[in-house]
């Protein structure tokens, strides 16, 4: 583990309706990583940044982001940091080079250096062909590509992003991916997702969440082997009651999704006897095996499948 | 937070918030005079007289009129909007002062202010040449008028709890100080409760203050009058700047 940059201690979050958004978060982030908070819809993803992020007072515990104590100092919070929001909040009005130049105004850059960075920004971003259109004319990716250029203008030393690709379309949500890892040697990276592919393939650590809480943090590798299974067997199959038979039970967890049957196998013994359970039934087309994915390890850690997006 | 930064960062963000009328300027205008200018005319076509009194009463109530309809509305209404559509969000997560966000909405609309105030006293000048009394005191006037109607703006927009809510407050509090105080006509009209009520409002101060000194009053009254915008233009600023939240709890 690198530098440790930001720290949370004992955070608790109650809102005035009295609903607890966090529990106890205790959370450190190195210099230089990705760090991802993955969670279900209400796990408290989002209080949590606001809170980092200087937006939101906790009830109690403490935020400590590069040495500045954020509970205390909000404005110097904002100082460091570039943010982008939750459903891509921009001034629709403005073109994409006018949000990127003014904010870098904002940030205290002076004209000249503020134009420059601002038009870098649109070359770097593949926003040229953009550089002069309105933002309420872009399509969500471009939106989320400005935002996120806008975020970067002034080089803030912490990049906190809520739910940055939610609502993208593949191709968009790979071309933000990518720009995120590039940005990796310029900026200490907090993110929130429940996105488990962009998880695991962005973070260098992460946090999952749950009513408030966290319940498991590690890198996507380490988080993925706290399952308790070892393998996953799919198959399909056209006996609509196979996953009823009590035997195929015996073998692990099943999991029945729309004409596919998954099994949640625990070791290779289990596995190979499902496989003859399987061919002696003549019941099974299409089988395949996988090692349980990011995803796999959440559900089995919320045991709540029904609440995933 | 040093006071260079914080005036830099308010006209910045006054230039950010007019570039959303570039392209429909004069549509926006337009739409900022219409209603004052359309009801001036029918009153001055059903006036029975041209007194200099009745005169300067048609035009004080129309600059109070259209300057209530822009520092209410279009400030309540441009506030709320910017809250719920996240354009505040985007000032909050980055070094800028609330002060400078408020101080922002503030010269932006007082830019619109004082365009209207130029078009319906030159379209005064230009019909009535002899009847005016310009003063320091009549250009208080209008300035404090434009800041209190600002402040009944700011404190709308920051505290309407939806988009809708925000929309219709401004809406119907516009519509409401001006109909419920004598903008078009003297105060004595008013029945004697309704005197009092209106006395609560700025607009009463704002209409009867400028008829006096464009009359070329100079009273009790017309101090009293200056002494209750002055009152309201704090109170209601101090409220708007106050209820600003740069941090939610």
């Amino acid at each position: 583990m690198g530098e440790v940059v930001v720290k949370i201690k004992r955070l608790y979050k109650q809102y005035k309706n009295g609903v607890e958004a966090n529990r106890g978060i205790d959370l450190e982030i190195s210099k230089g990583s990705i760090f991802g908070i993955l969670g279900p819809n209400g796990a408290g993803k989002t209080t949590l940044v606001s809170q980092i992020s200087g937006l939101l007072l906790p009830t109690s515990g403490s935020i400590e982001v590069f040495g500045i104590d954020v509970v205390k100092y909000p404005e110097k919070m904002r100082e460091i940091m570039g943010m982008v929001l939750q459903e891509t909040q921009l001034l629709s009005h403005l073109t994409v080079y006018e949000h990127i130049y003014y904010f870098a105004r904002l940030r205290g850059l002076a004209r000249t250096l503020a134009d420059k960075g601002a038009l870098q920004l649109v070359k770097e971003f593949d926003l040229e062909e953009y550089k002069s259109t309105r933002i309420d004319y872009l399509s969500m990716g471009l939106a989320r590509r400005t935002g996120l250029a806008t975020a970067l203008v002034g080089d803030p030393a912490v990049l906190i992003l809520d739910e940055p690709t939610t609502g993208l379309d593949p191709i968009s949500r790979r071309s933000v991916w990518k720009k995120l890892l590039g940005l990796k040697q310029k900026a200490t990276i907090l993110l929130t997702t429940h996105n488990m592919e962009e998880a695991d393939y962005l973070c260098d650590a992460l946090a999952i969440m749950d009513q408030g809480r966290i319940i498991a943090q590690g890198s996507p590798m380490a988080l993925k082997q706290i399952s308790s299974f070892k393998f996953v067997l799919s198959f399909m199959t056209k006996d609509t009651n196979v996953h009823n038979e009590r035997k195929l039970k015996d073998y692990g967890r099943i999991e029945v999704e729309a004409d596919r049957i998954h099994v949640f196998v625990k070791d290779d013994t289990d596995l190979d006897r499902l496989m003859d359970f399987l061919k002696n039934k003549e019941a099974a087309i299409e089988i395949s095996i996988r090692k349980p994915t990011l995803e796999d390890a959440f559900i089995e850690l919320t045991n709540r499948k029904g609440r995933l997006e | 937070m040093k006071m260079g930064k914080l005036i830099r960062d308010s006209f910045l963000i006054t230039k950010i918030i007019l570039l959303n009328i570039r392209g429909r300027l004069a549509l926006y205008l337009l739409s900022l005079f219409l209603l004052p200018l359309g009801i001036m005319f029918i009153l001055f076509t059903f006036s029975t007289s041209q007194t200099p009194e009745s005169v300067m009463r048609i035009f004080s109530g129309t600059l109070v009129f259209a300057l209530a309809m822009t520092g209410i509305n279009d400030v309540g209404q441009g506030i709320t909007t910017e809250r719920f559509t996240g354009a505040v969000n985007l000032y909050r997560t980055s070094p800028i002062s609330p002060v400078s966000y408020i101080l922002a909405v503030f010269f932006s609309s007082g830019i619109k202010n004082v365009l209207s105030a130029i078009v319906i006293l030159s379209i005064g000048v230009l019909v009535f040449p002899s009847y005016w009394h310009f003063s320091v005191l009549a250009l208080s006037f209008l300035l404090l008028a434009c800041c209190s109607f600002i402040g009944i703006g700011s404190v709308i927009g920051t505290r309407s709890r939806s988009i809708q809510e925000g929309l219709s407050l401004s809406n119907f509090l516009s519509l409401i100080v001006i109909l419920l105080s004598p903008v078009y006509y003297d105060i004595e009209s008013l029945p004697k409760l309704a005197q009092y009520f209106s006395l609560l409002l700025p607009t009463t101060h704002a209409s009867q203050g400028m008829y006096l000194t464009f009359i070329g009053t100079y009273n009790i009254m017309t101090w009293c009058y200056l002494g209750g915008l002055i009152i309201s233009t704090v109170v209601l600023n101090f409220l708007g700047f106050a209820m600003v939240k740069w941090r939610e709890t």
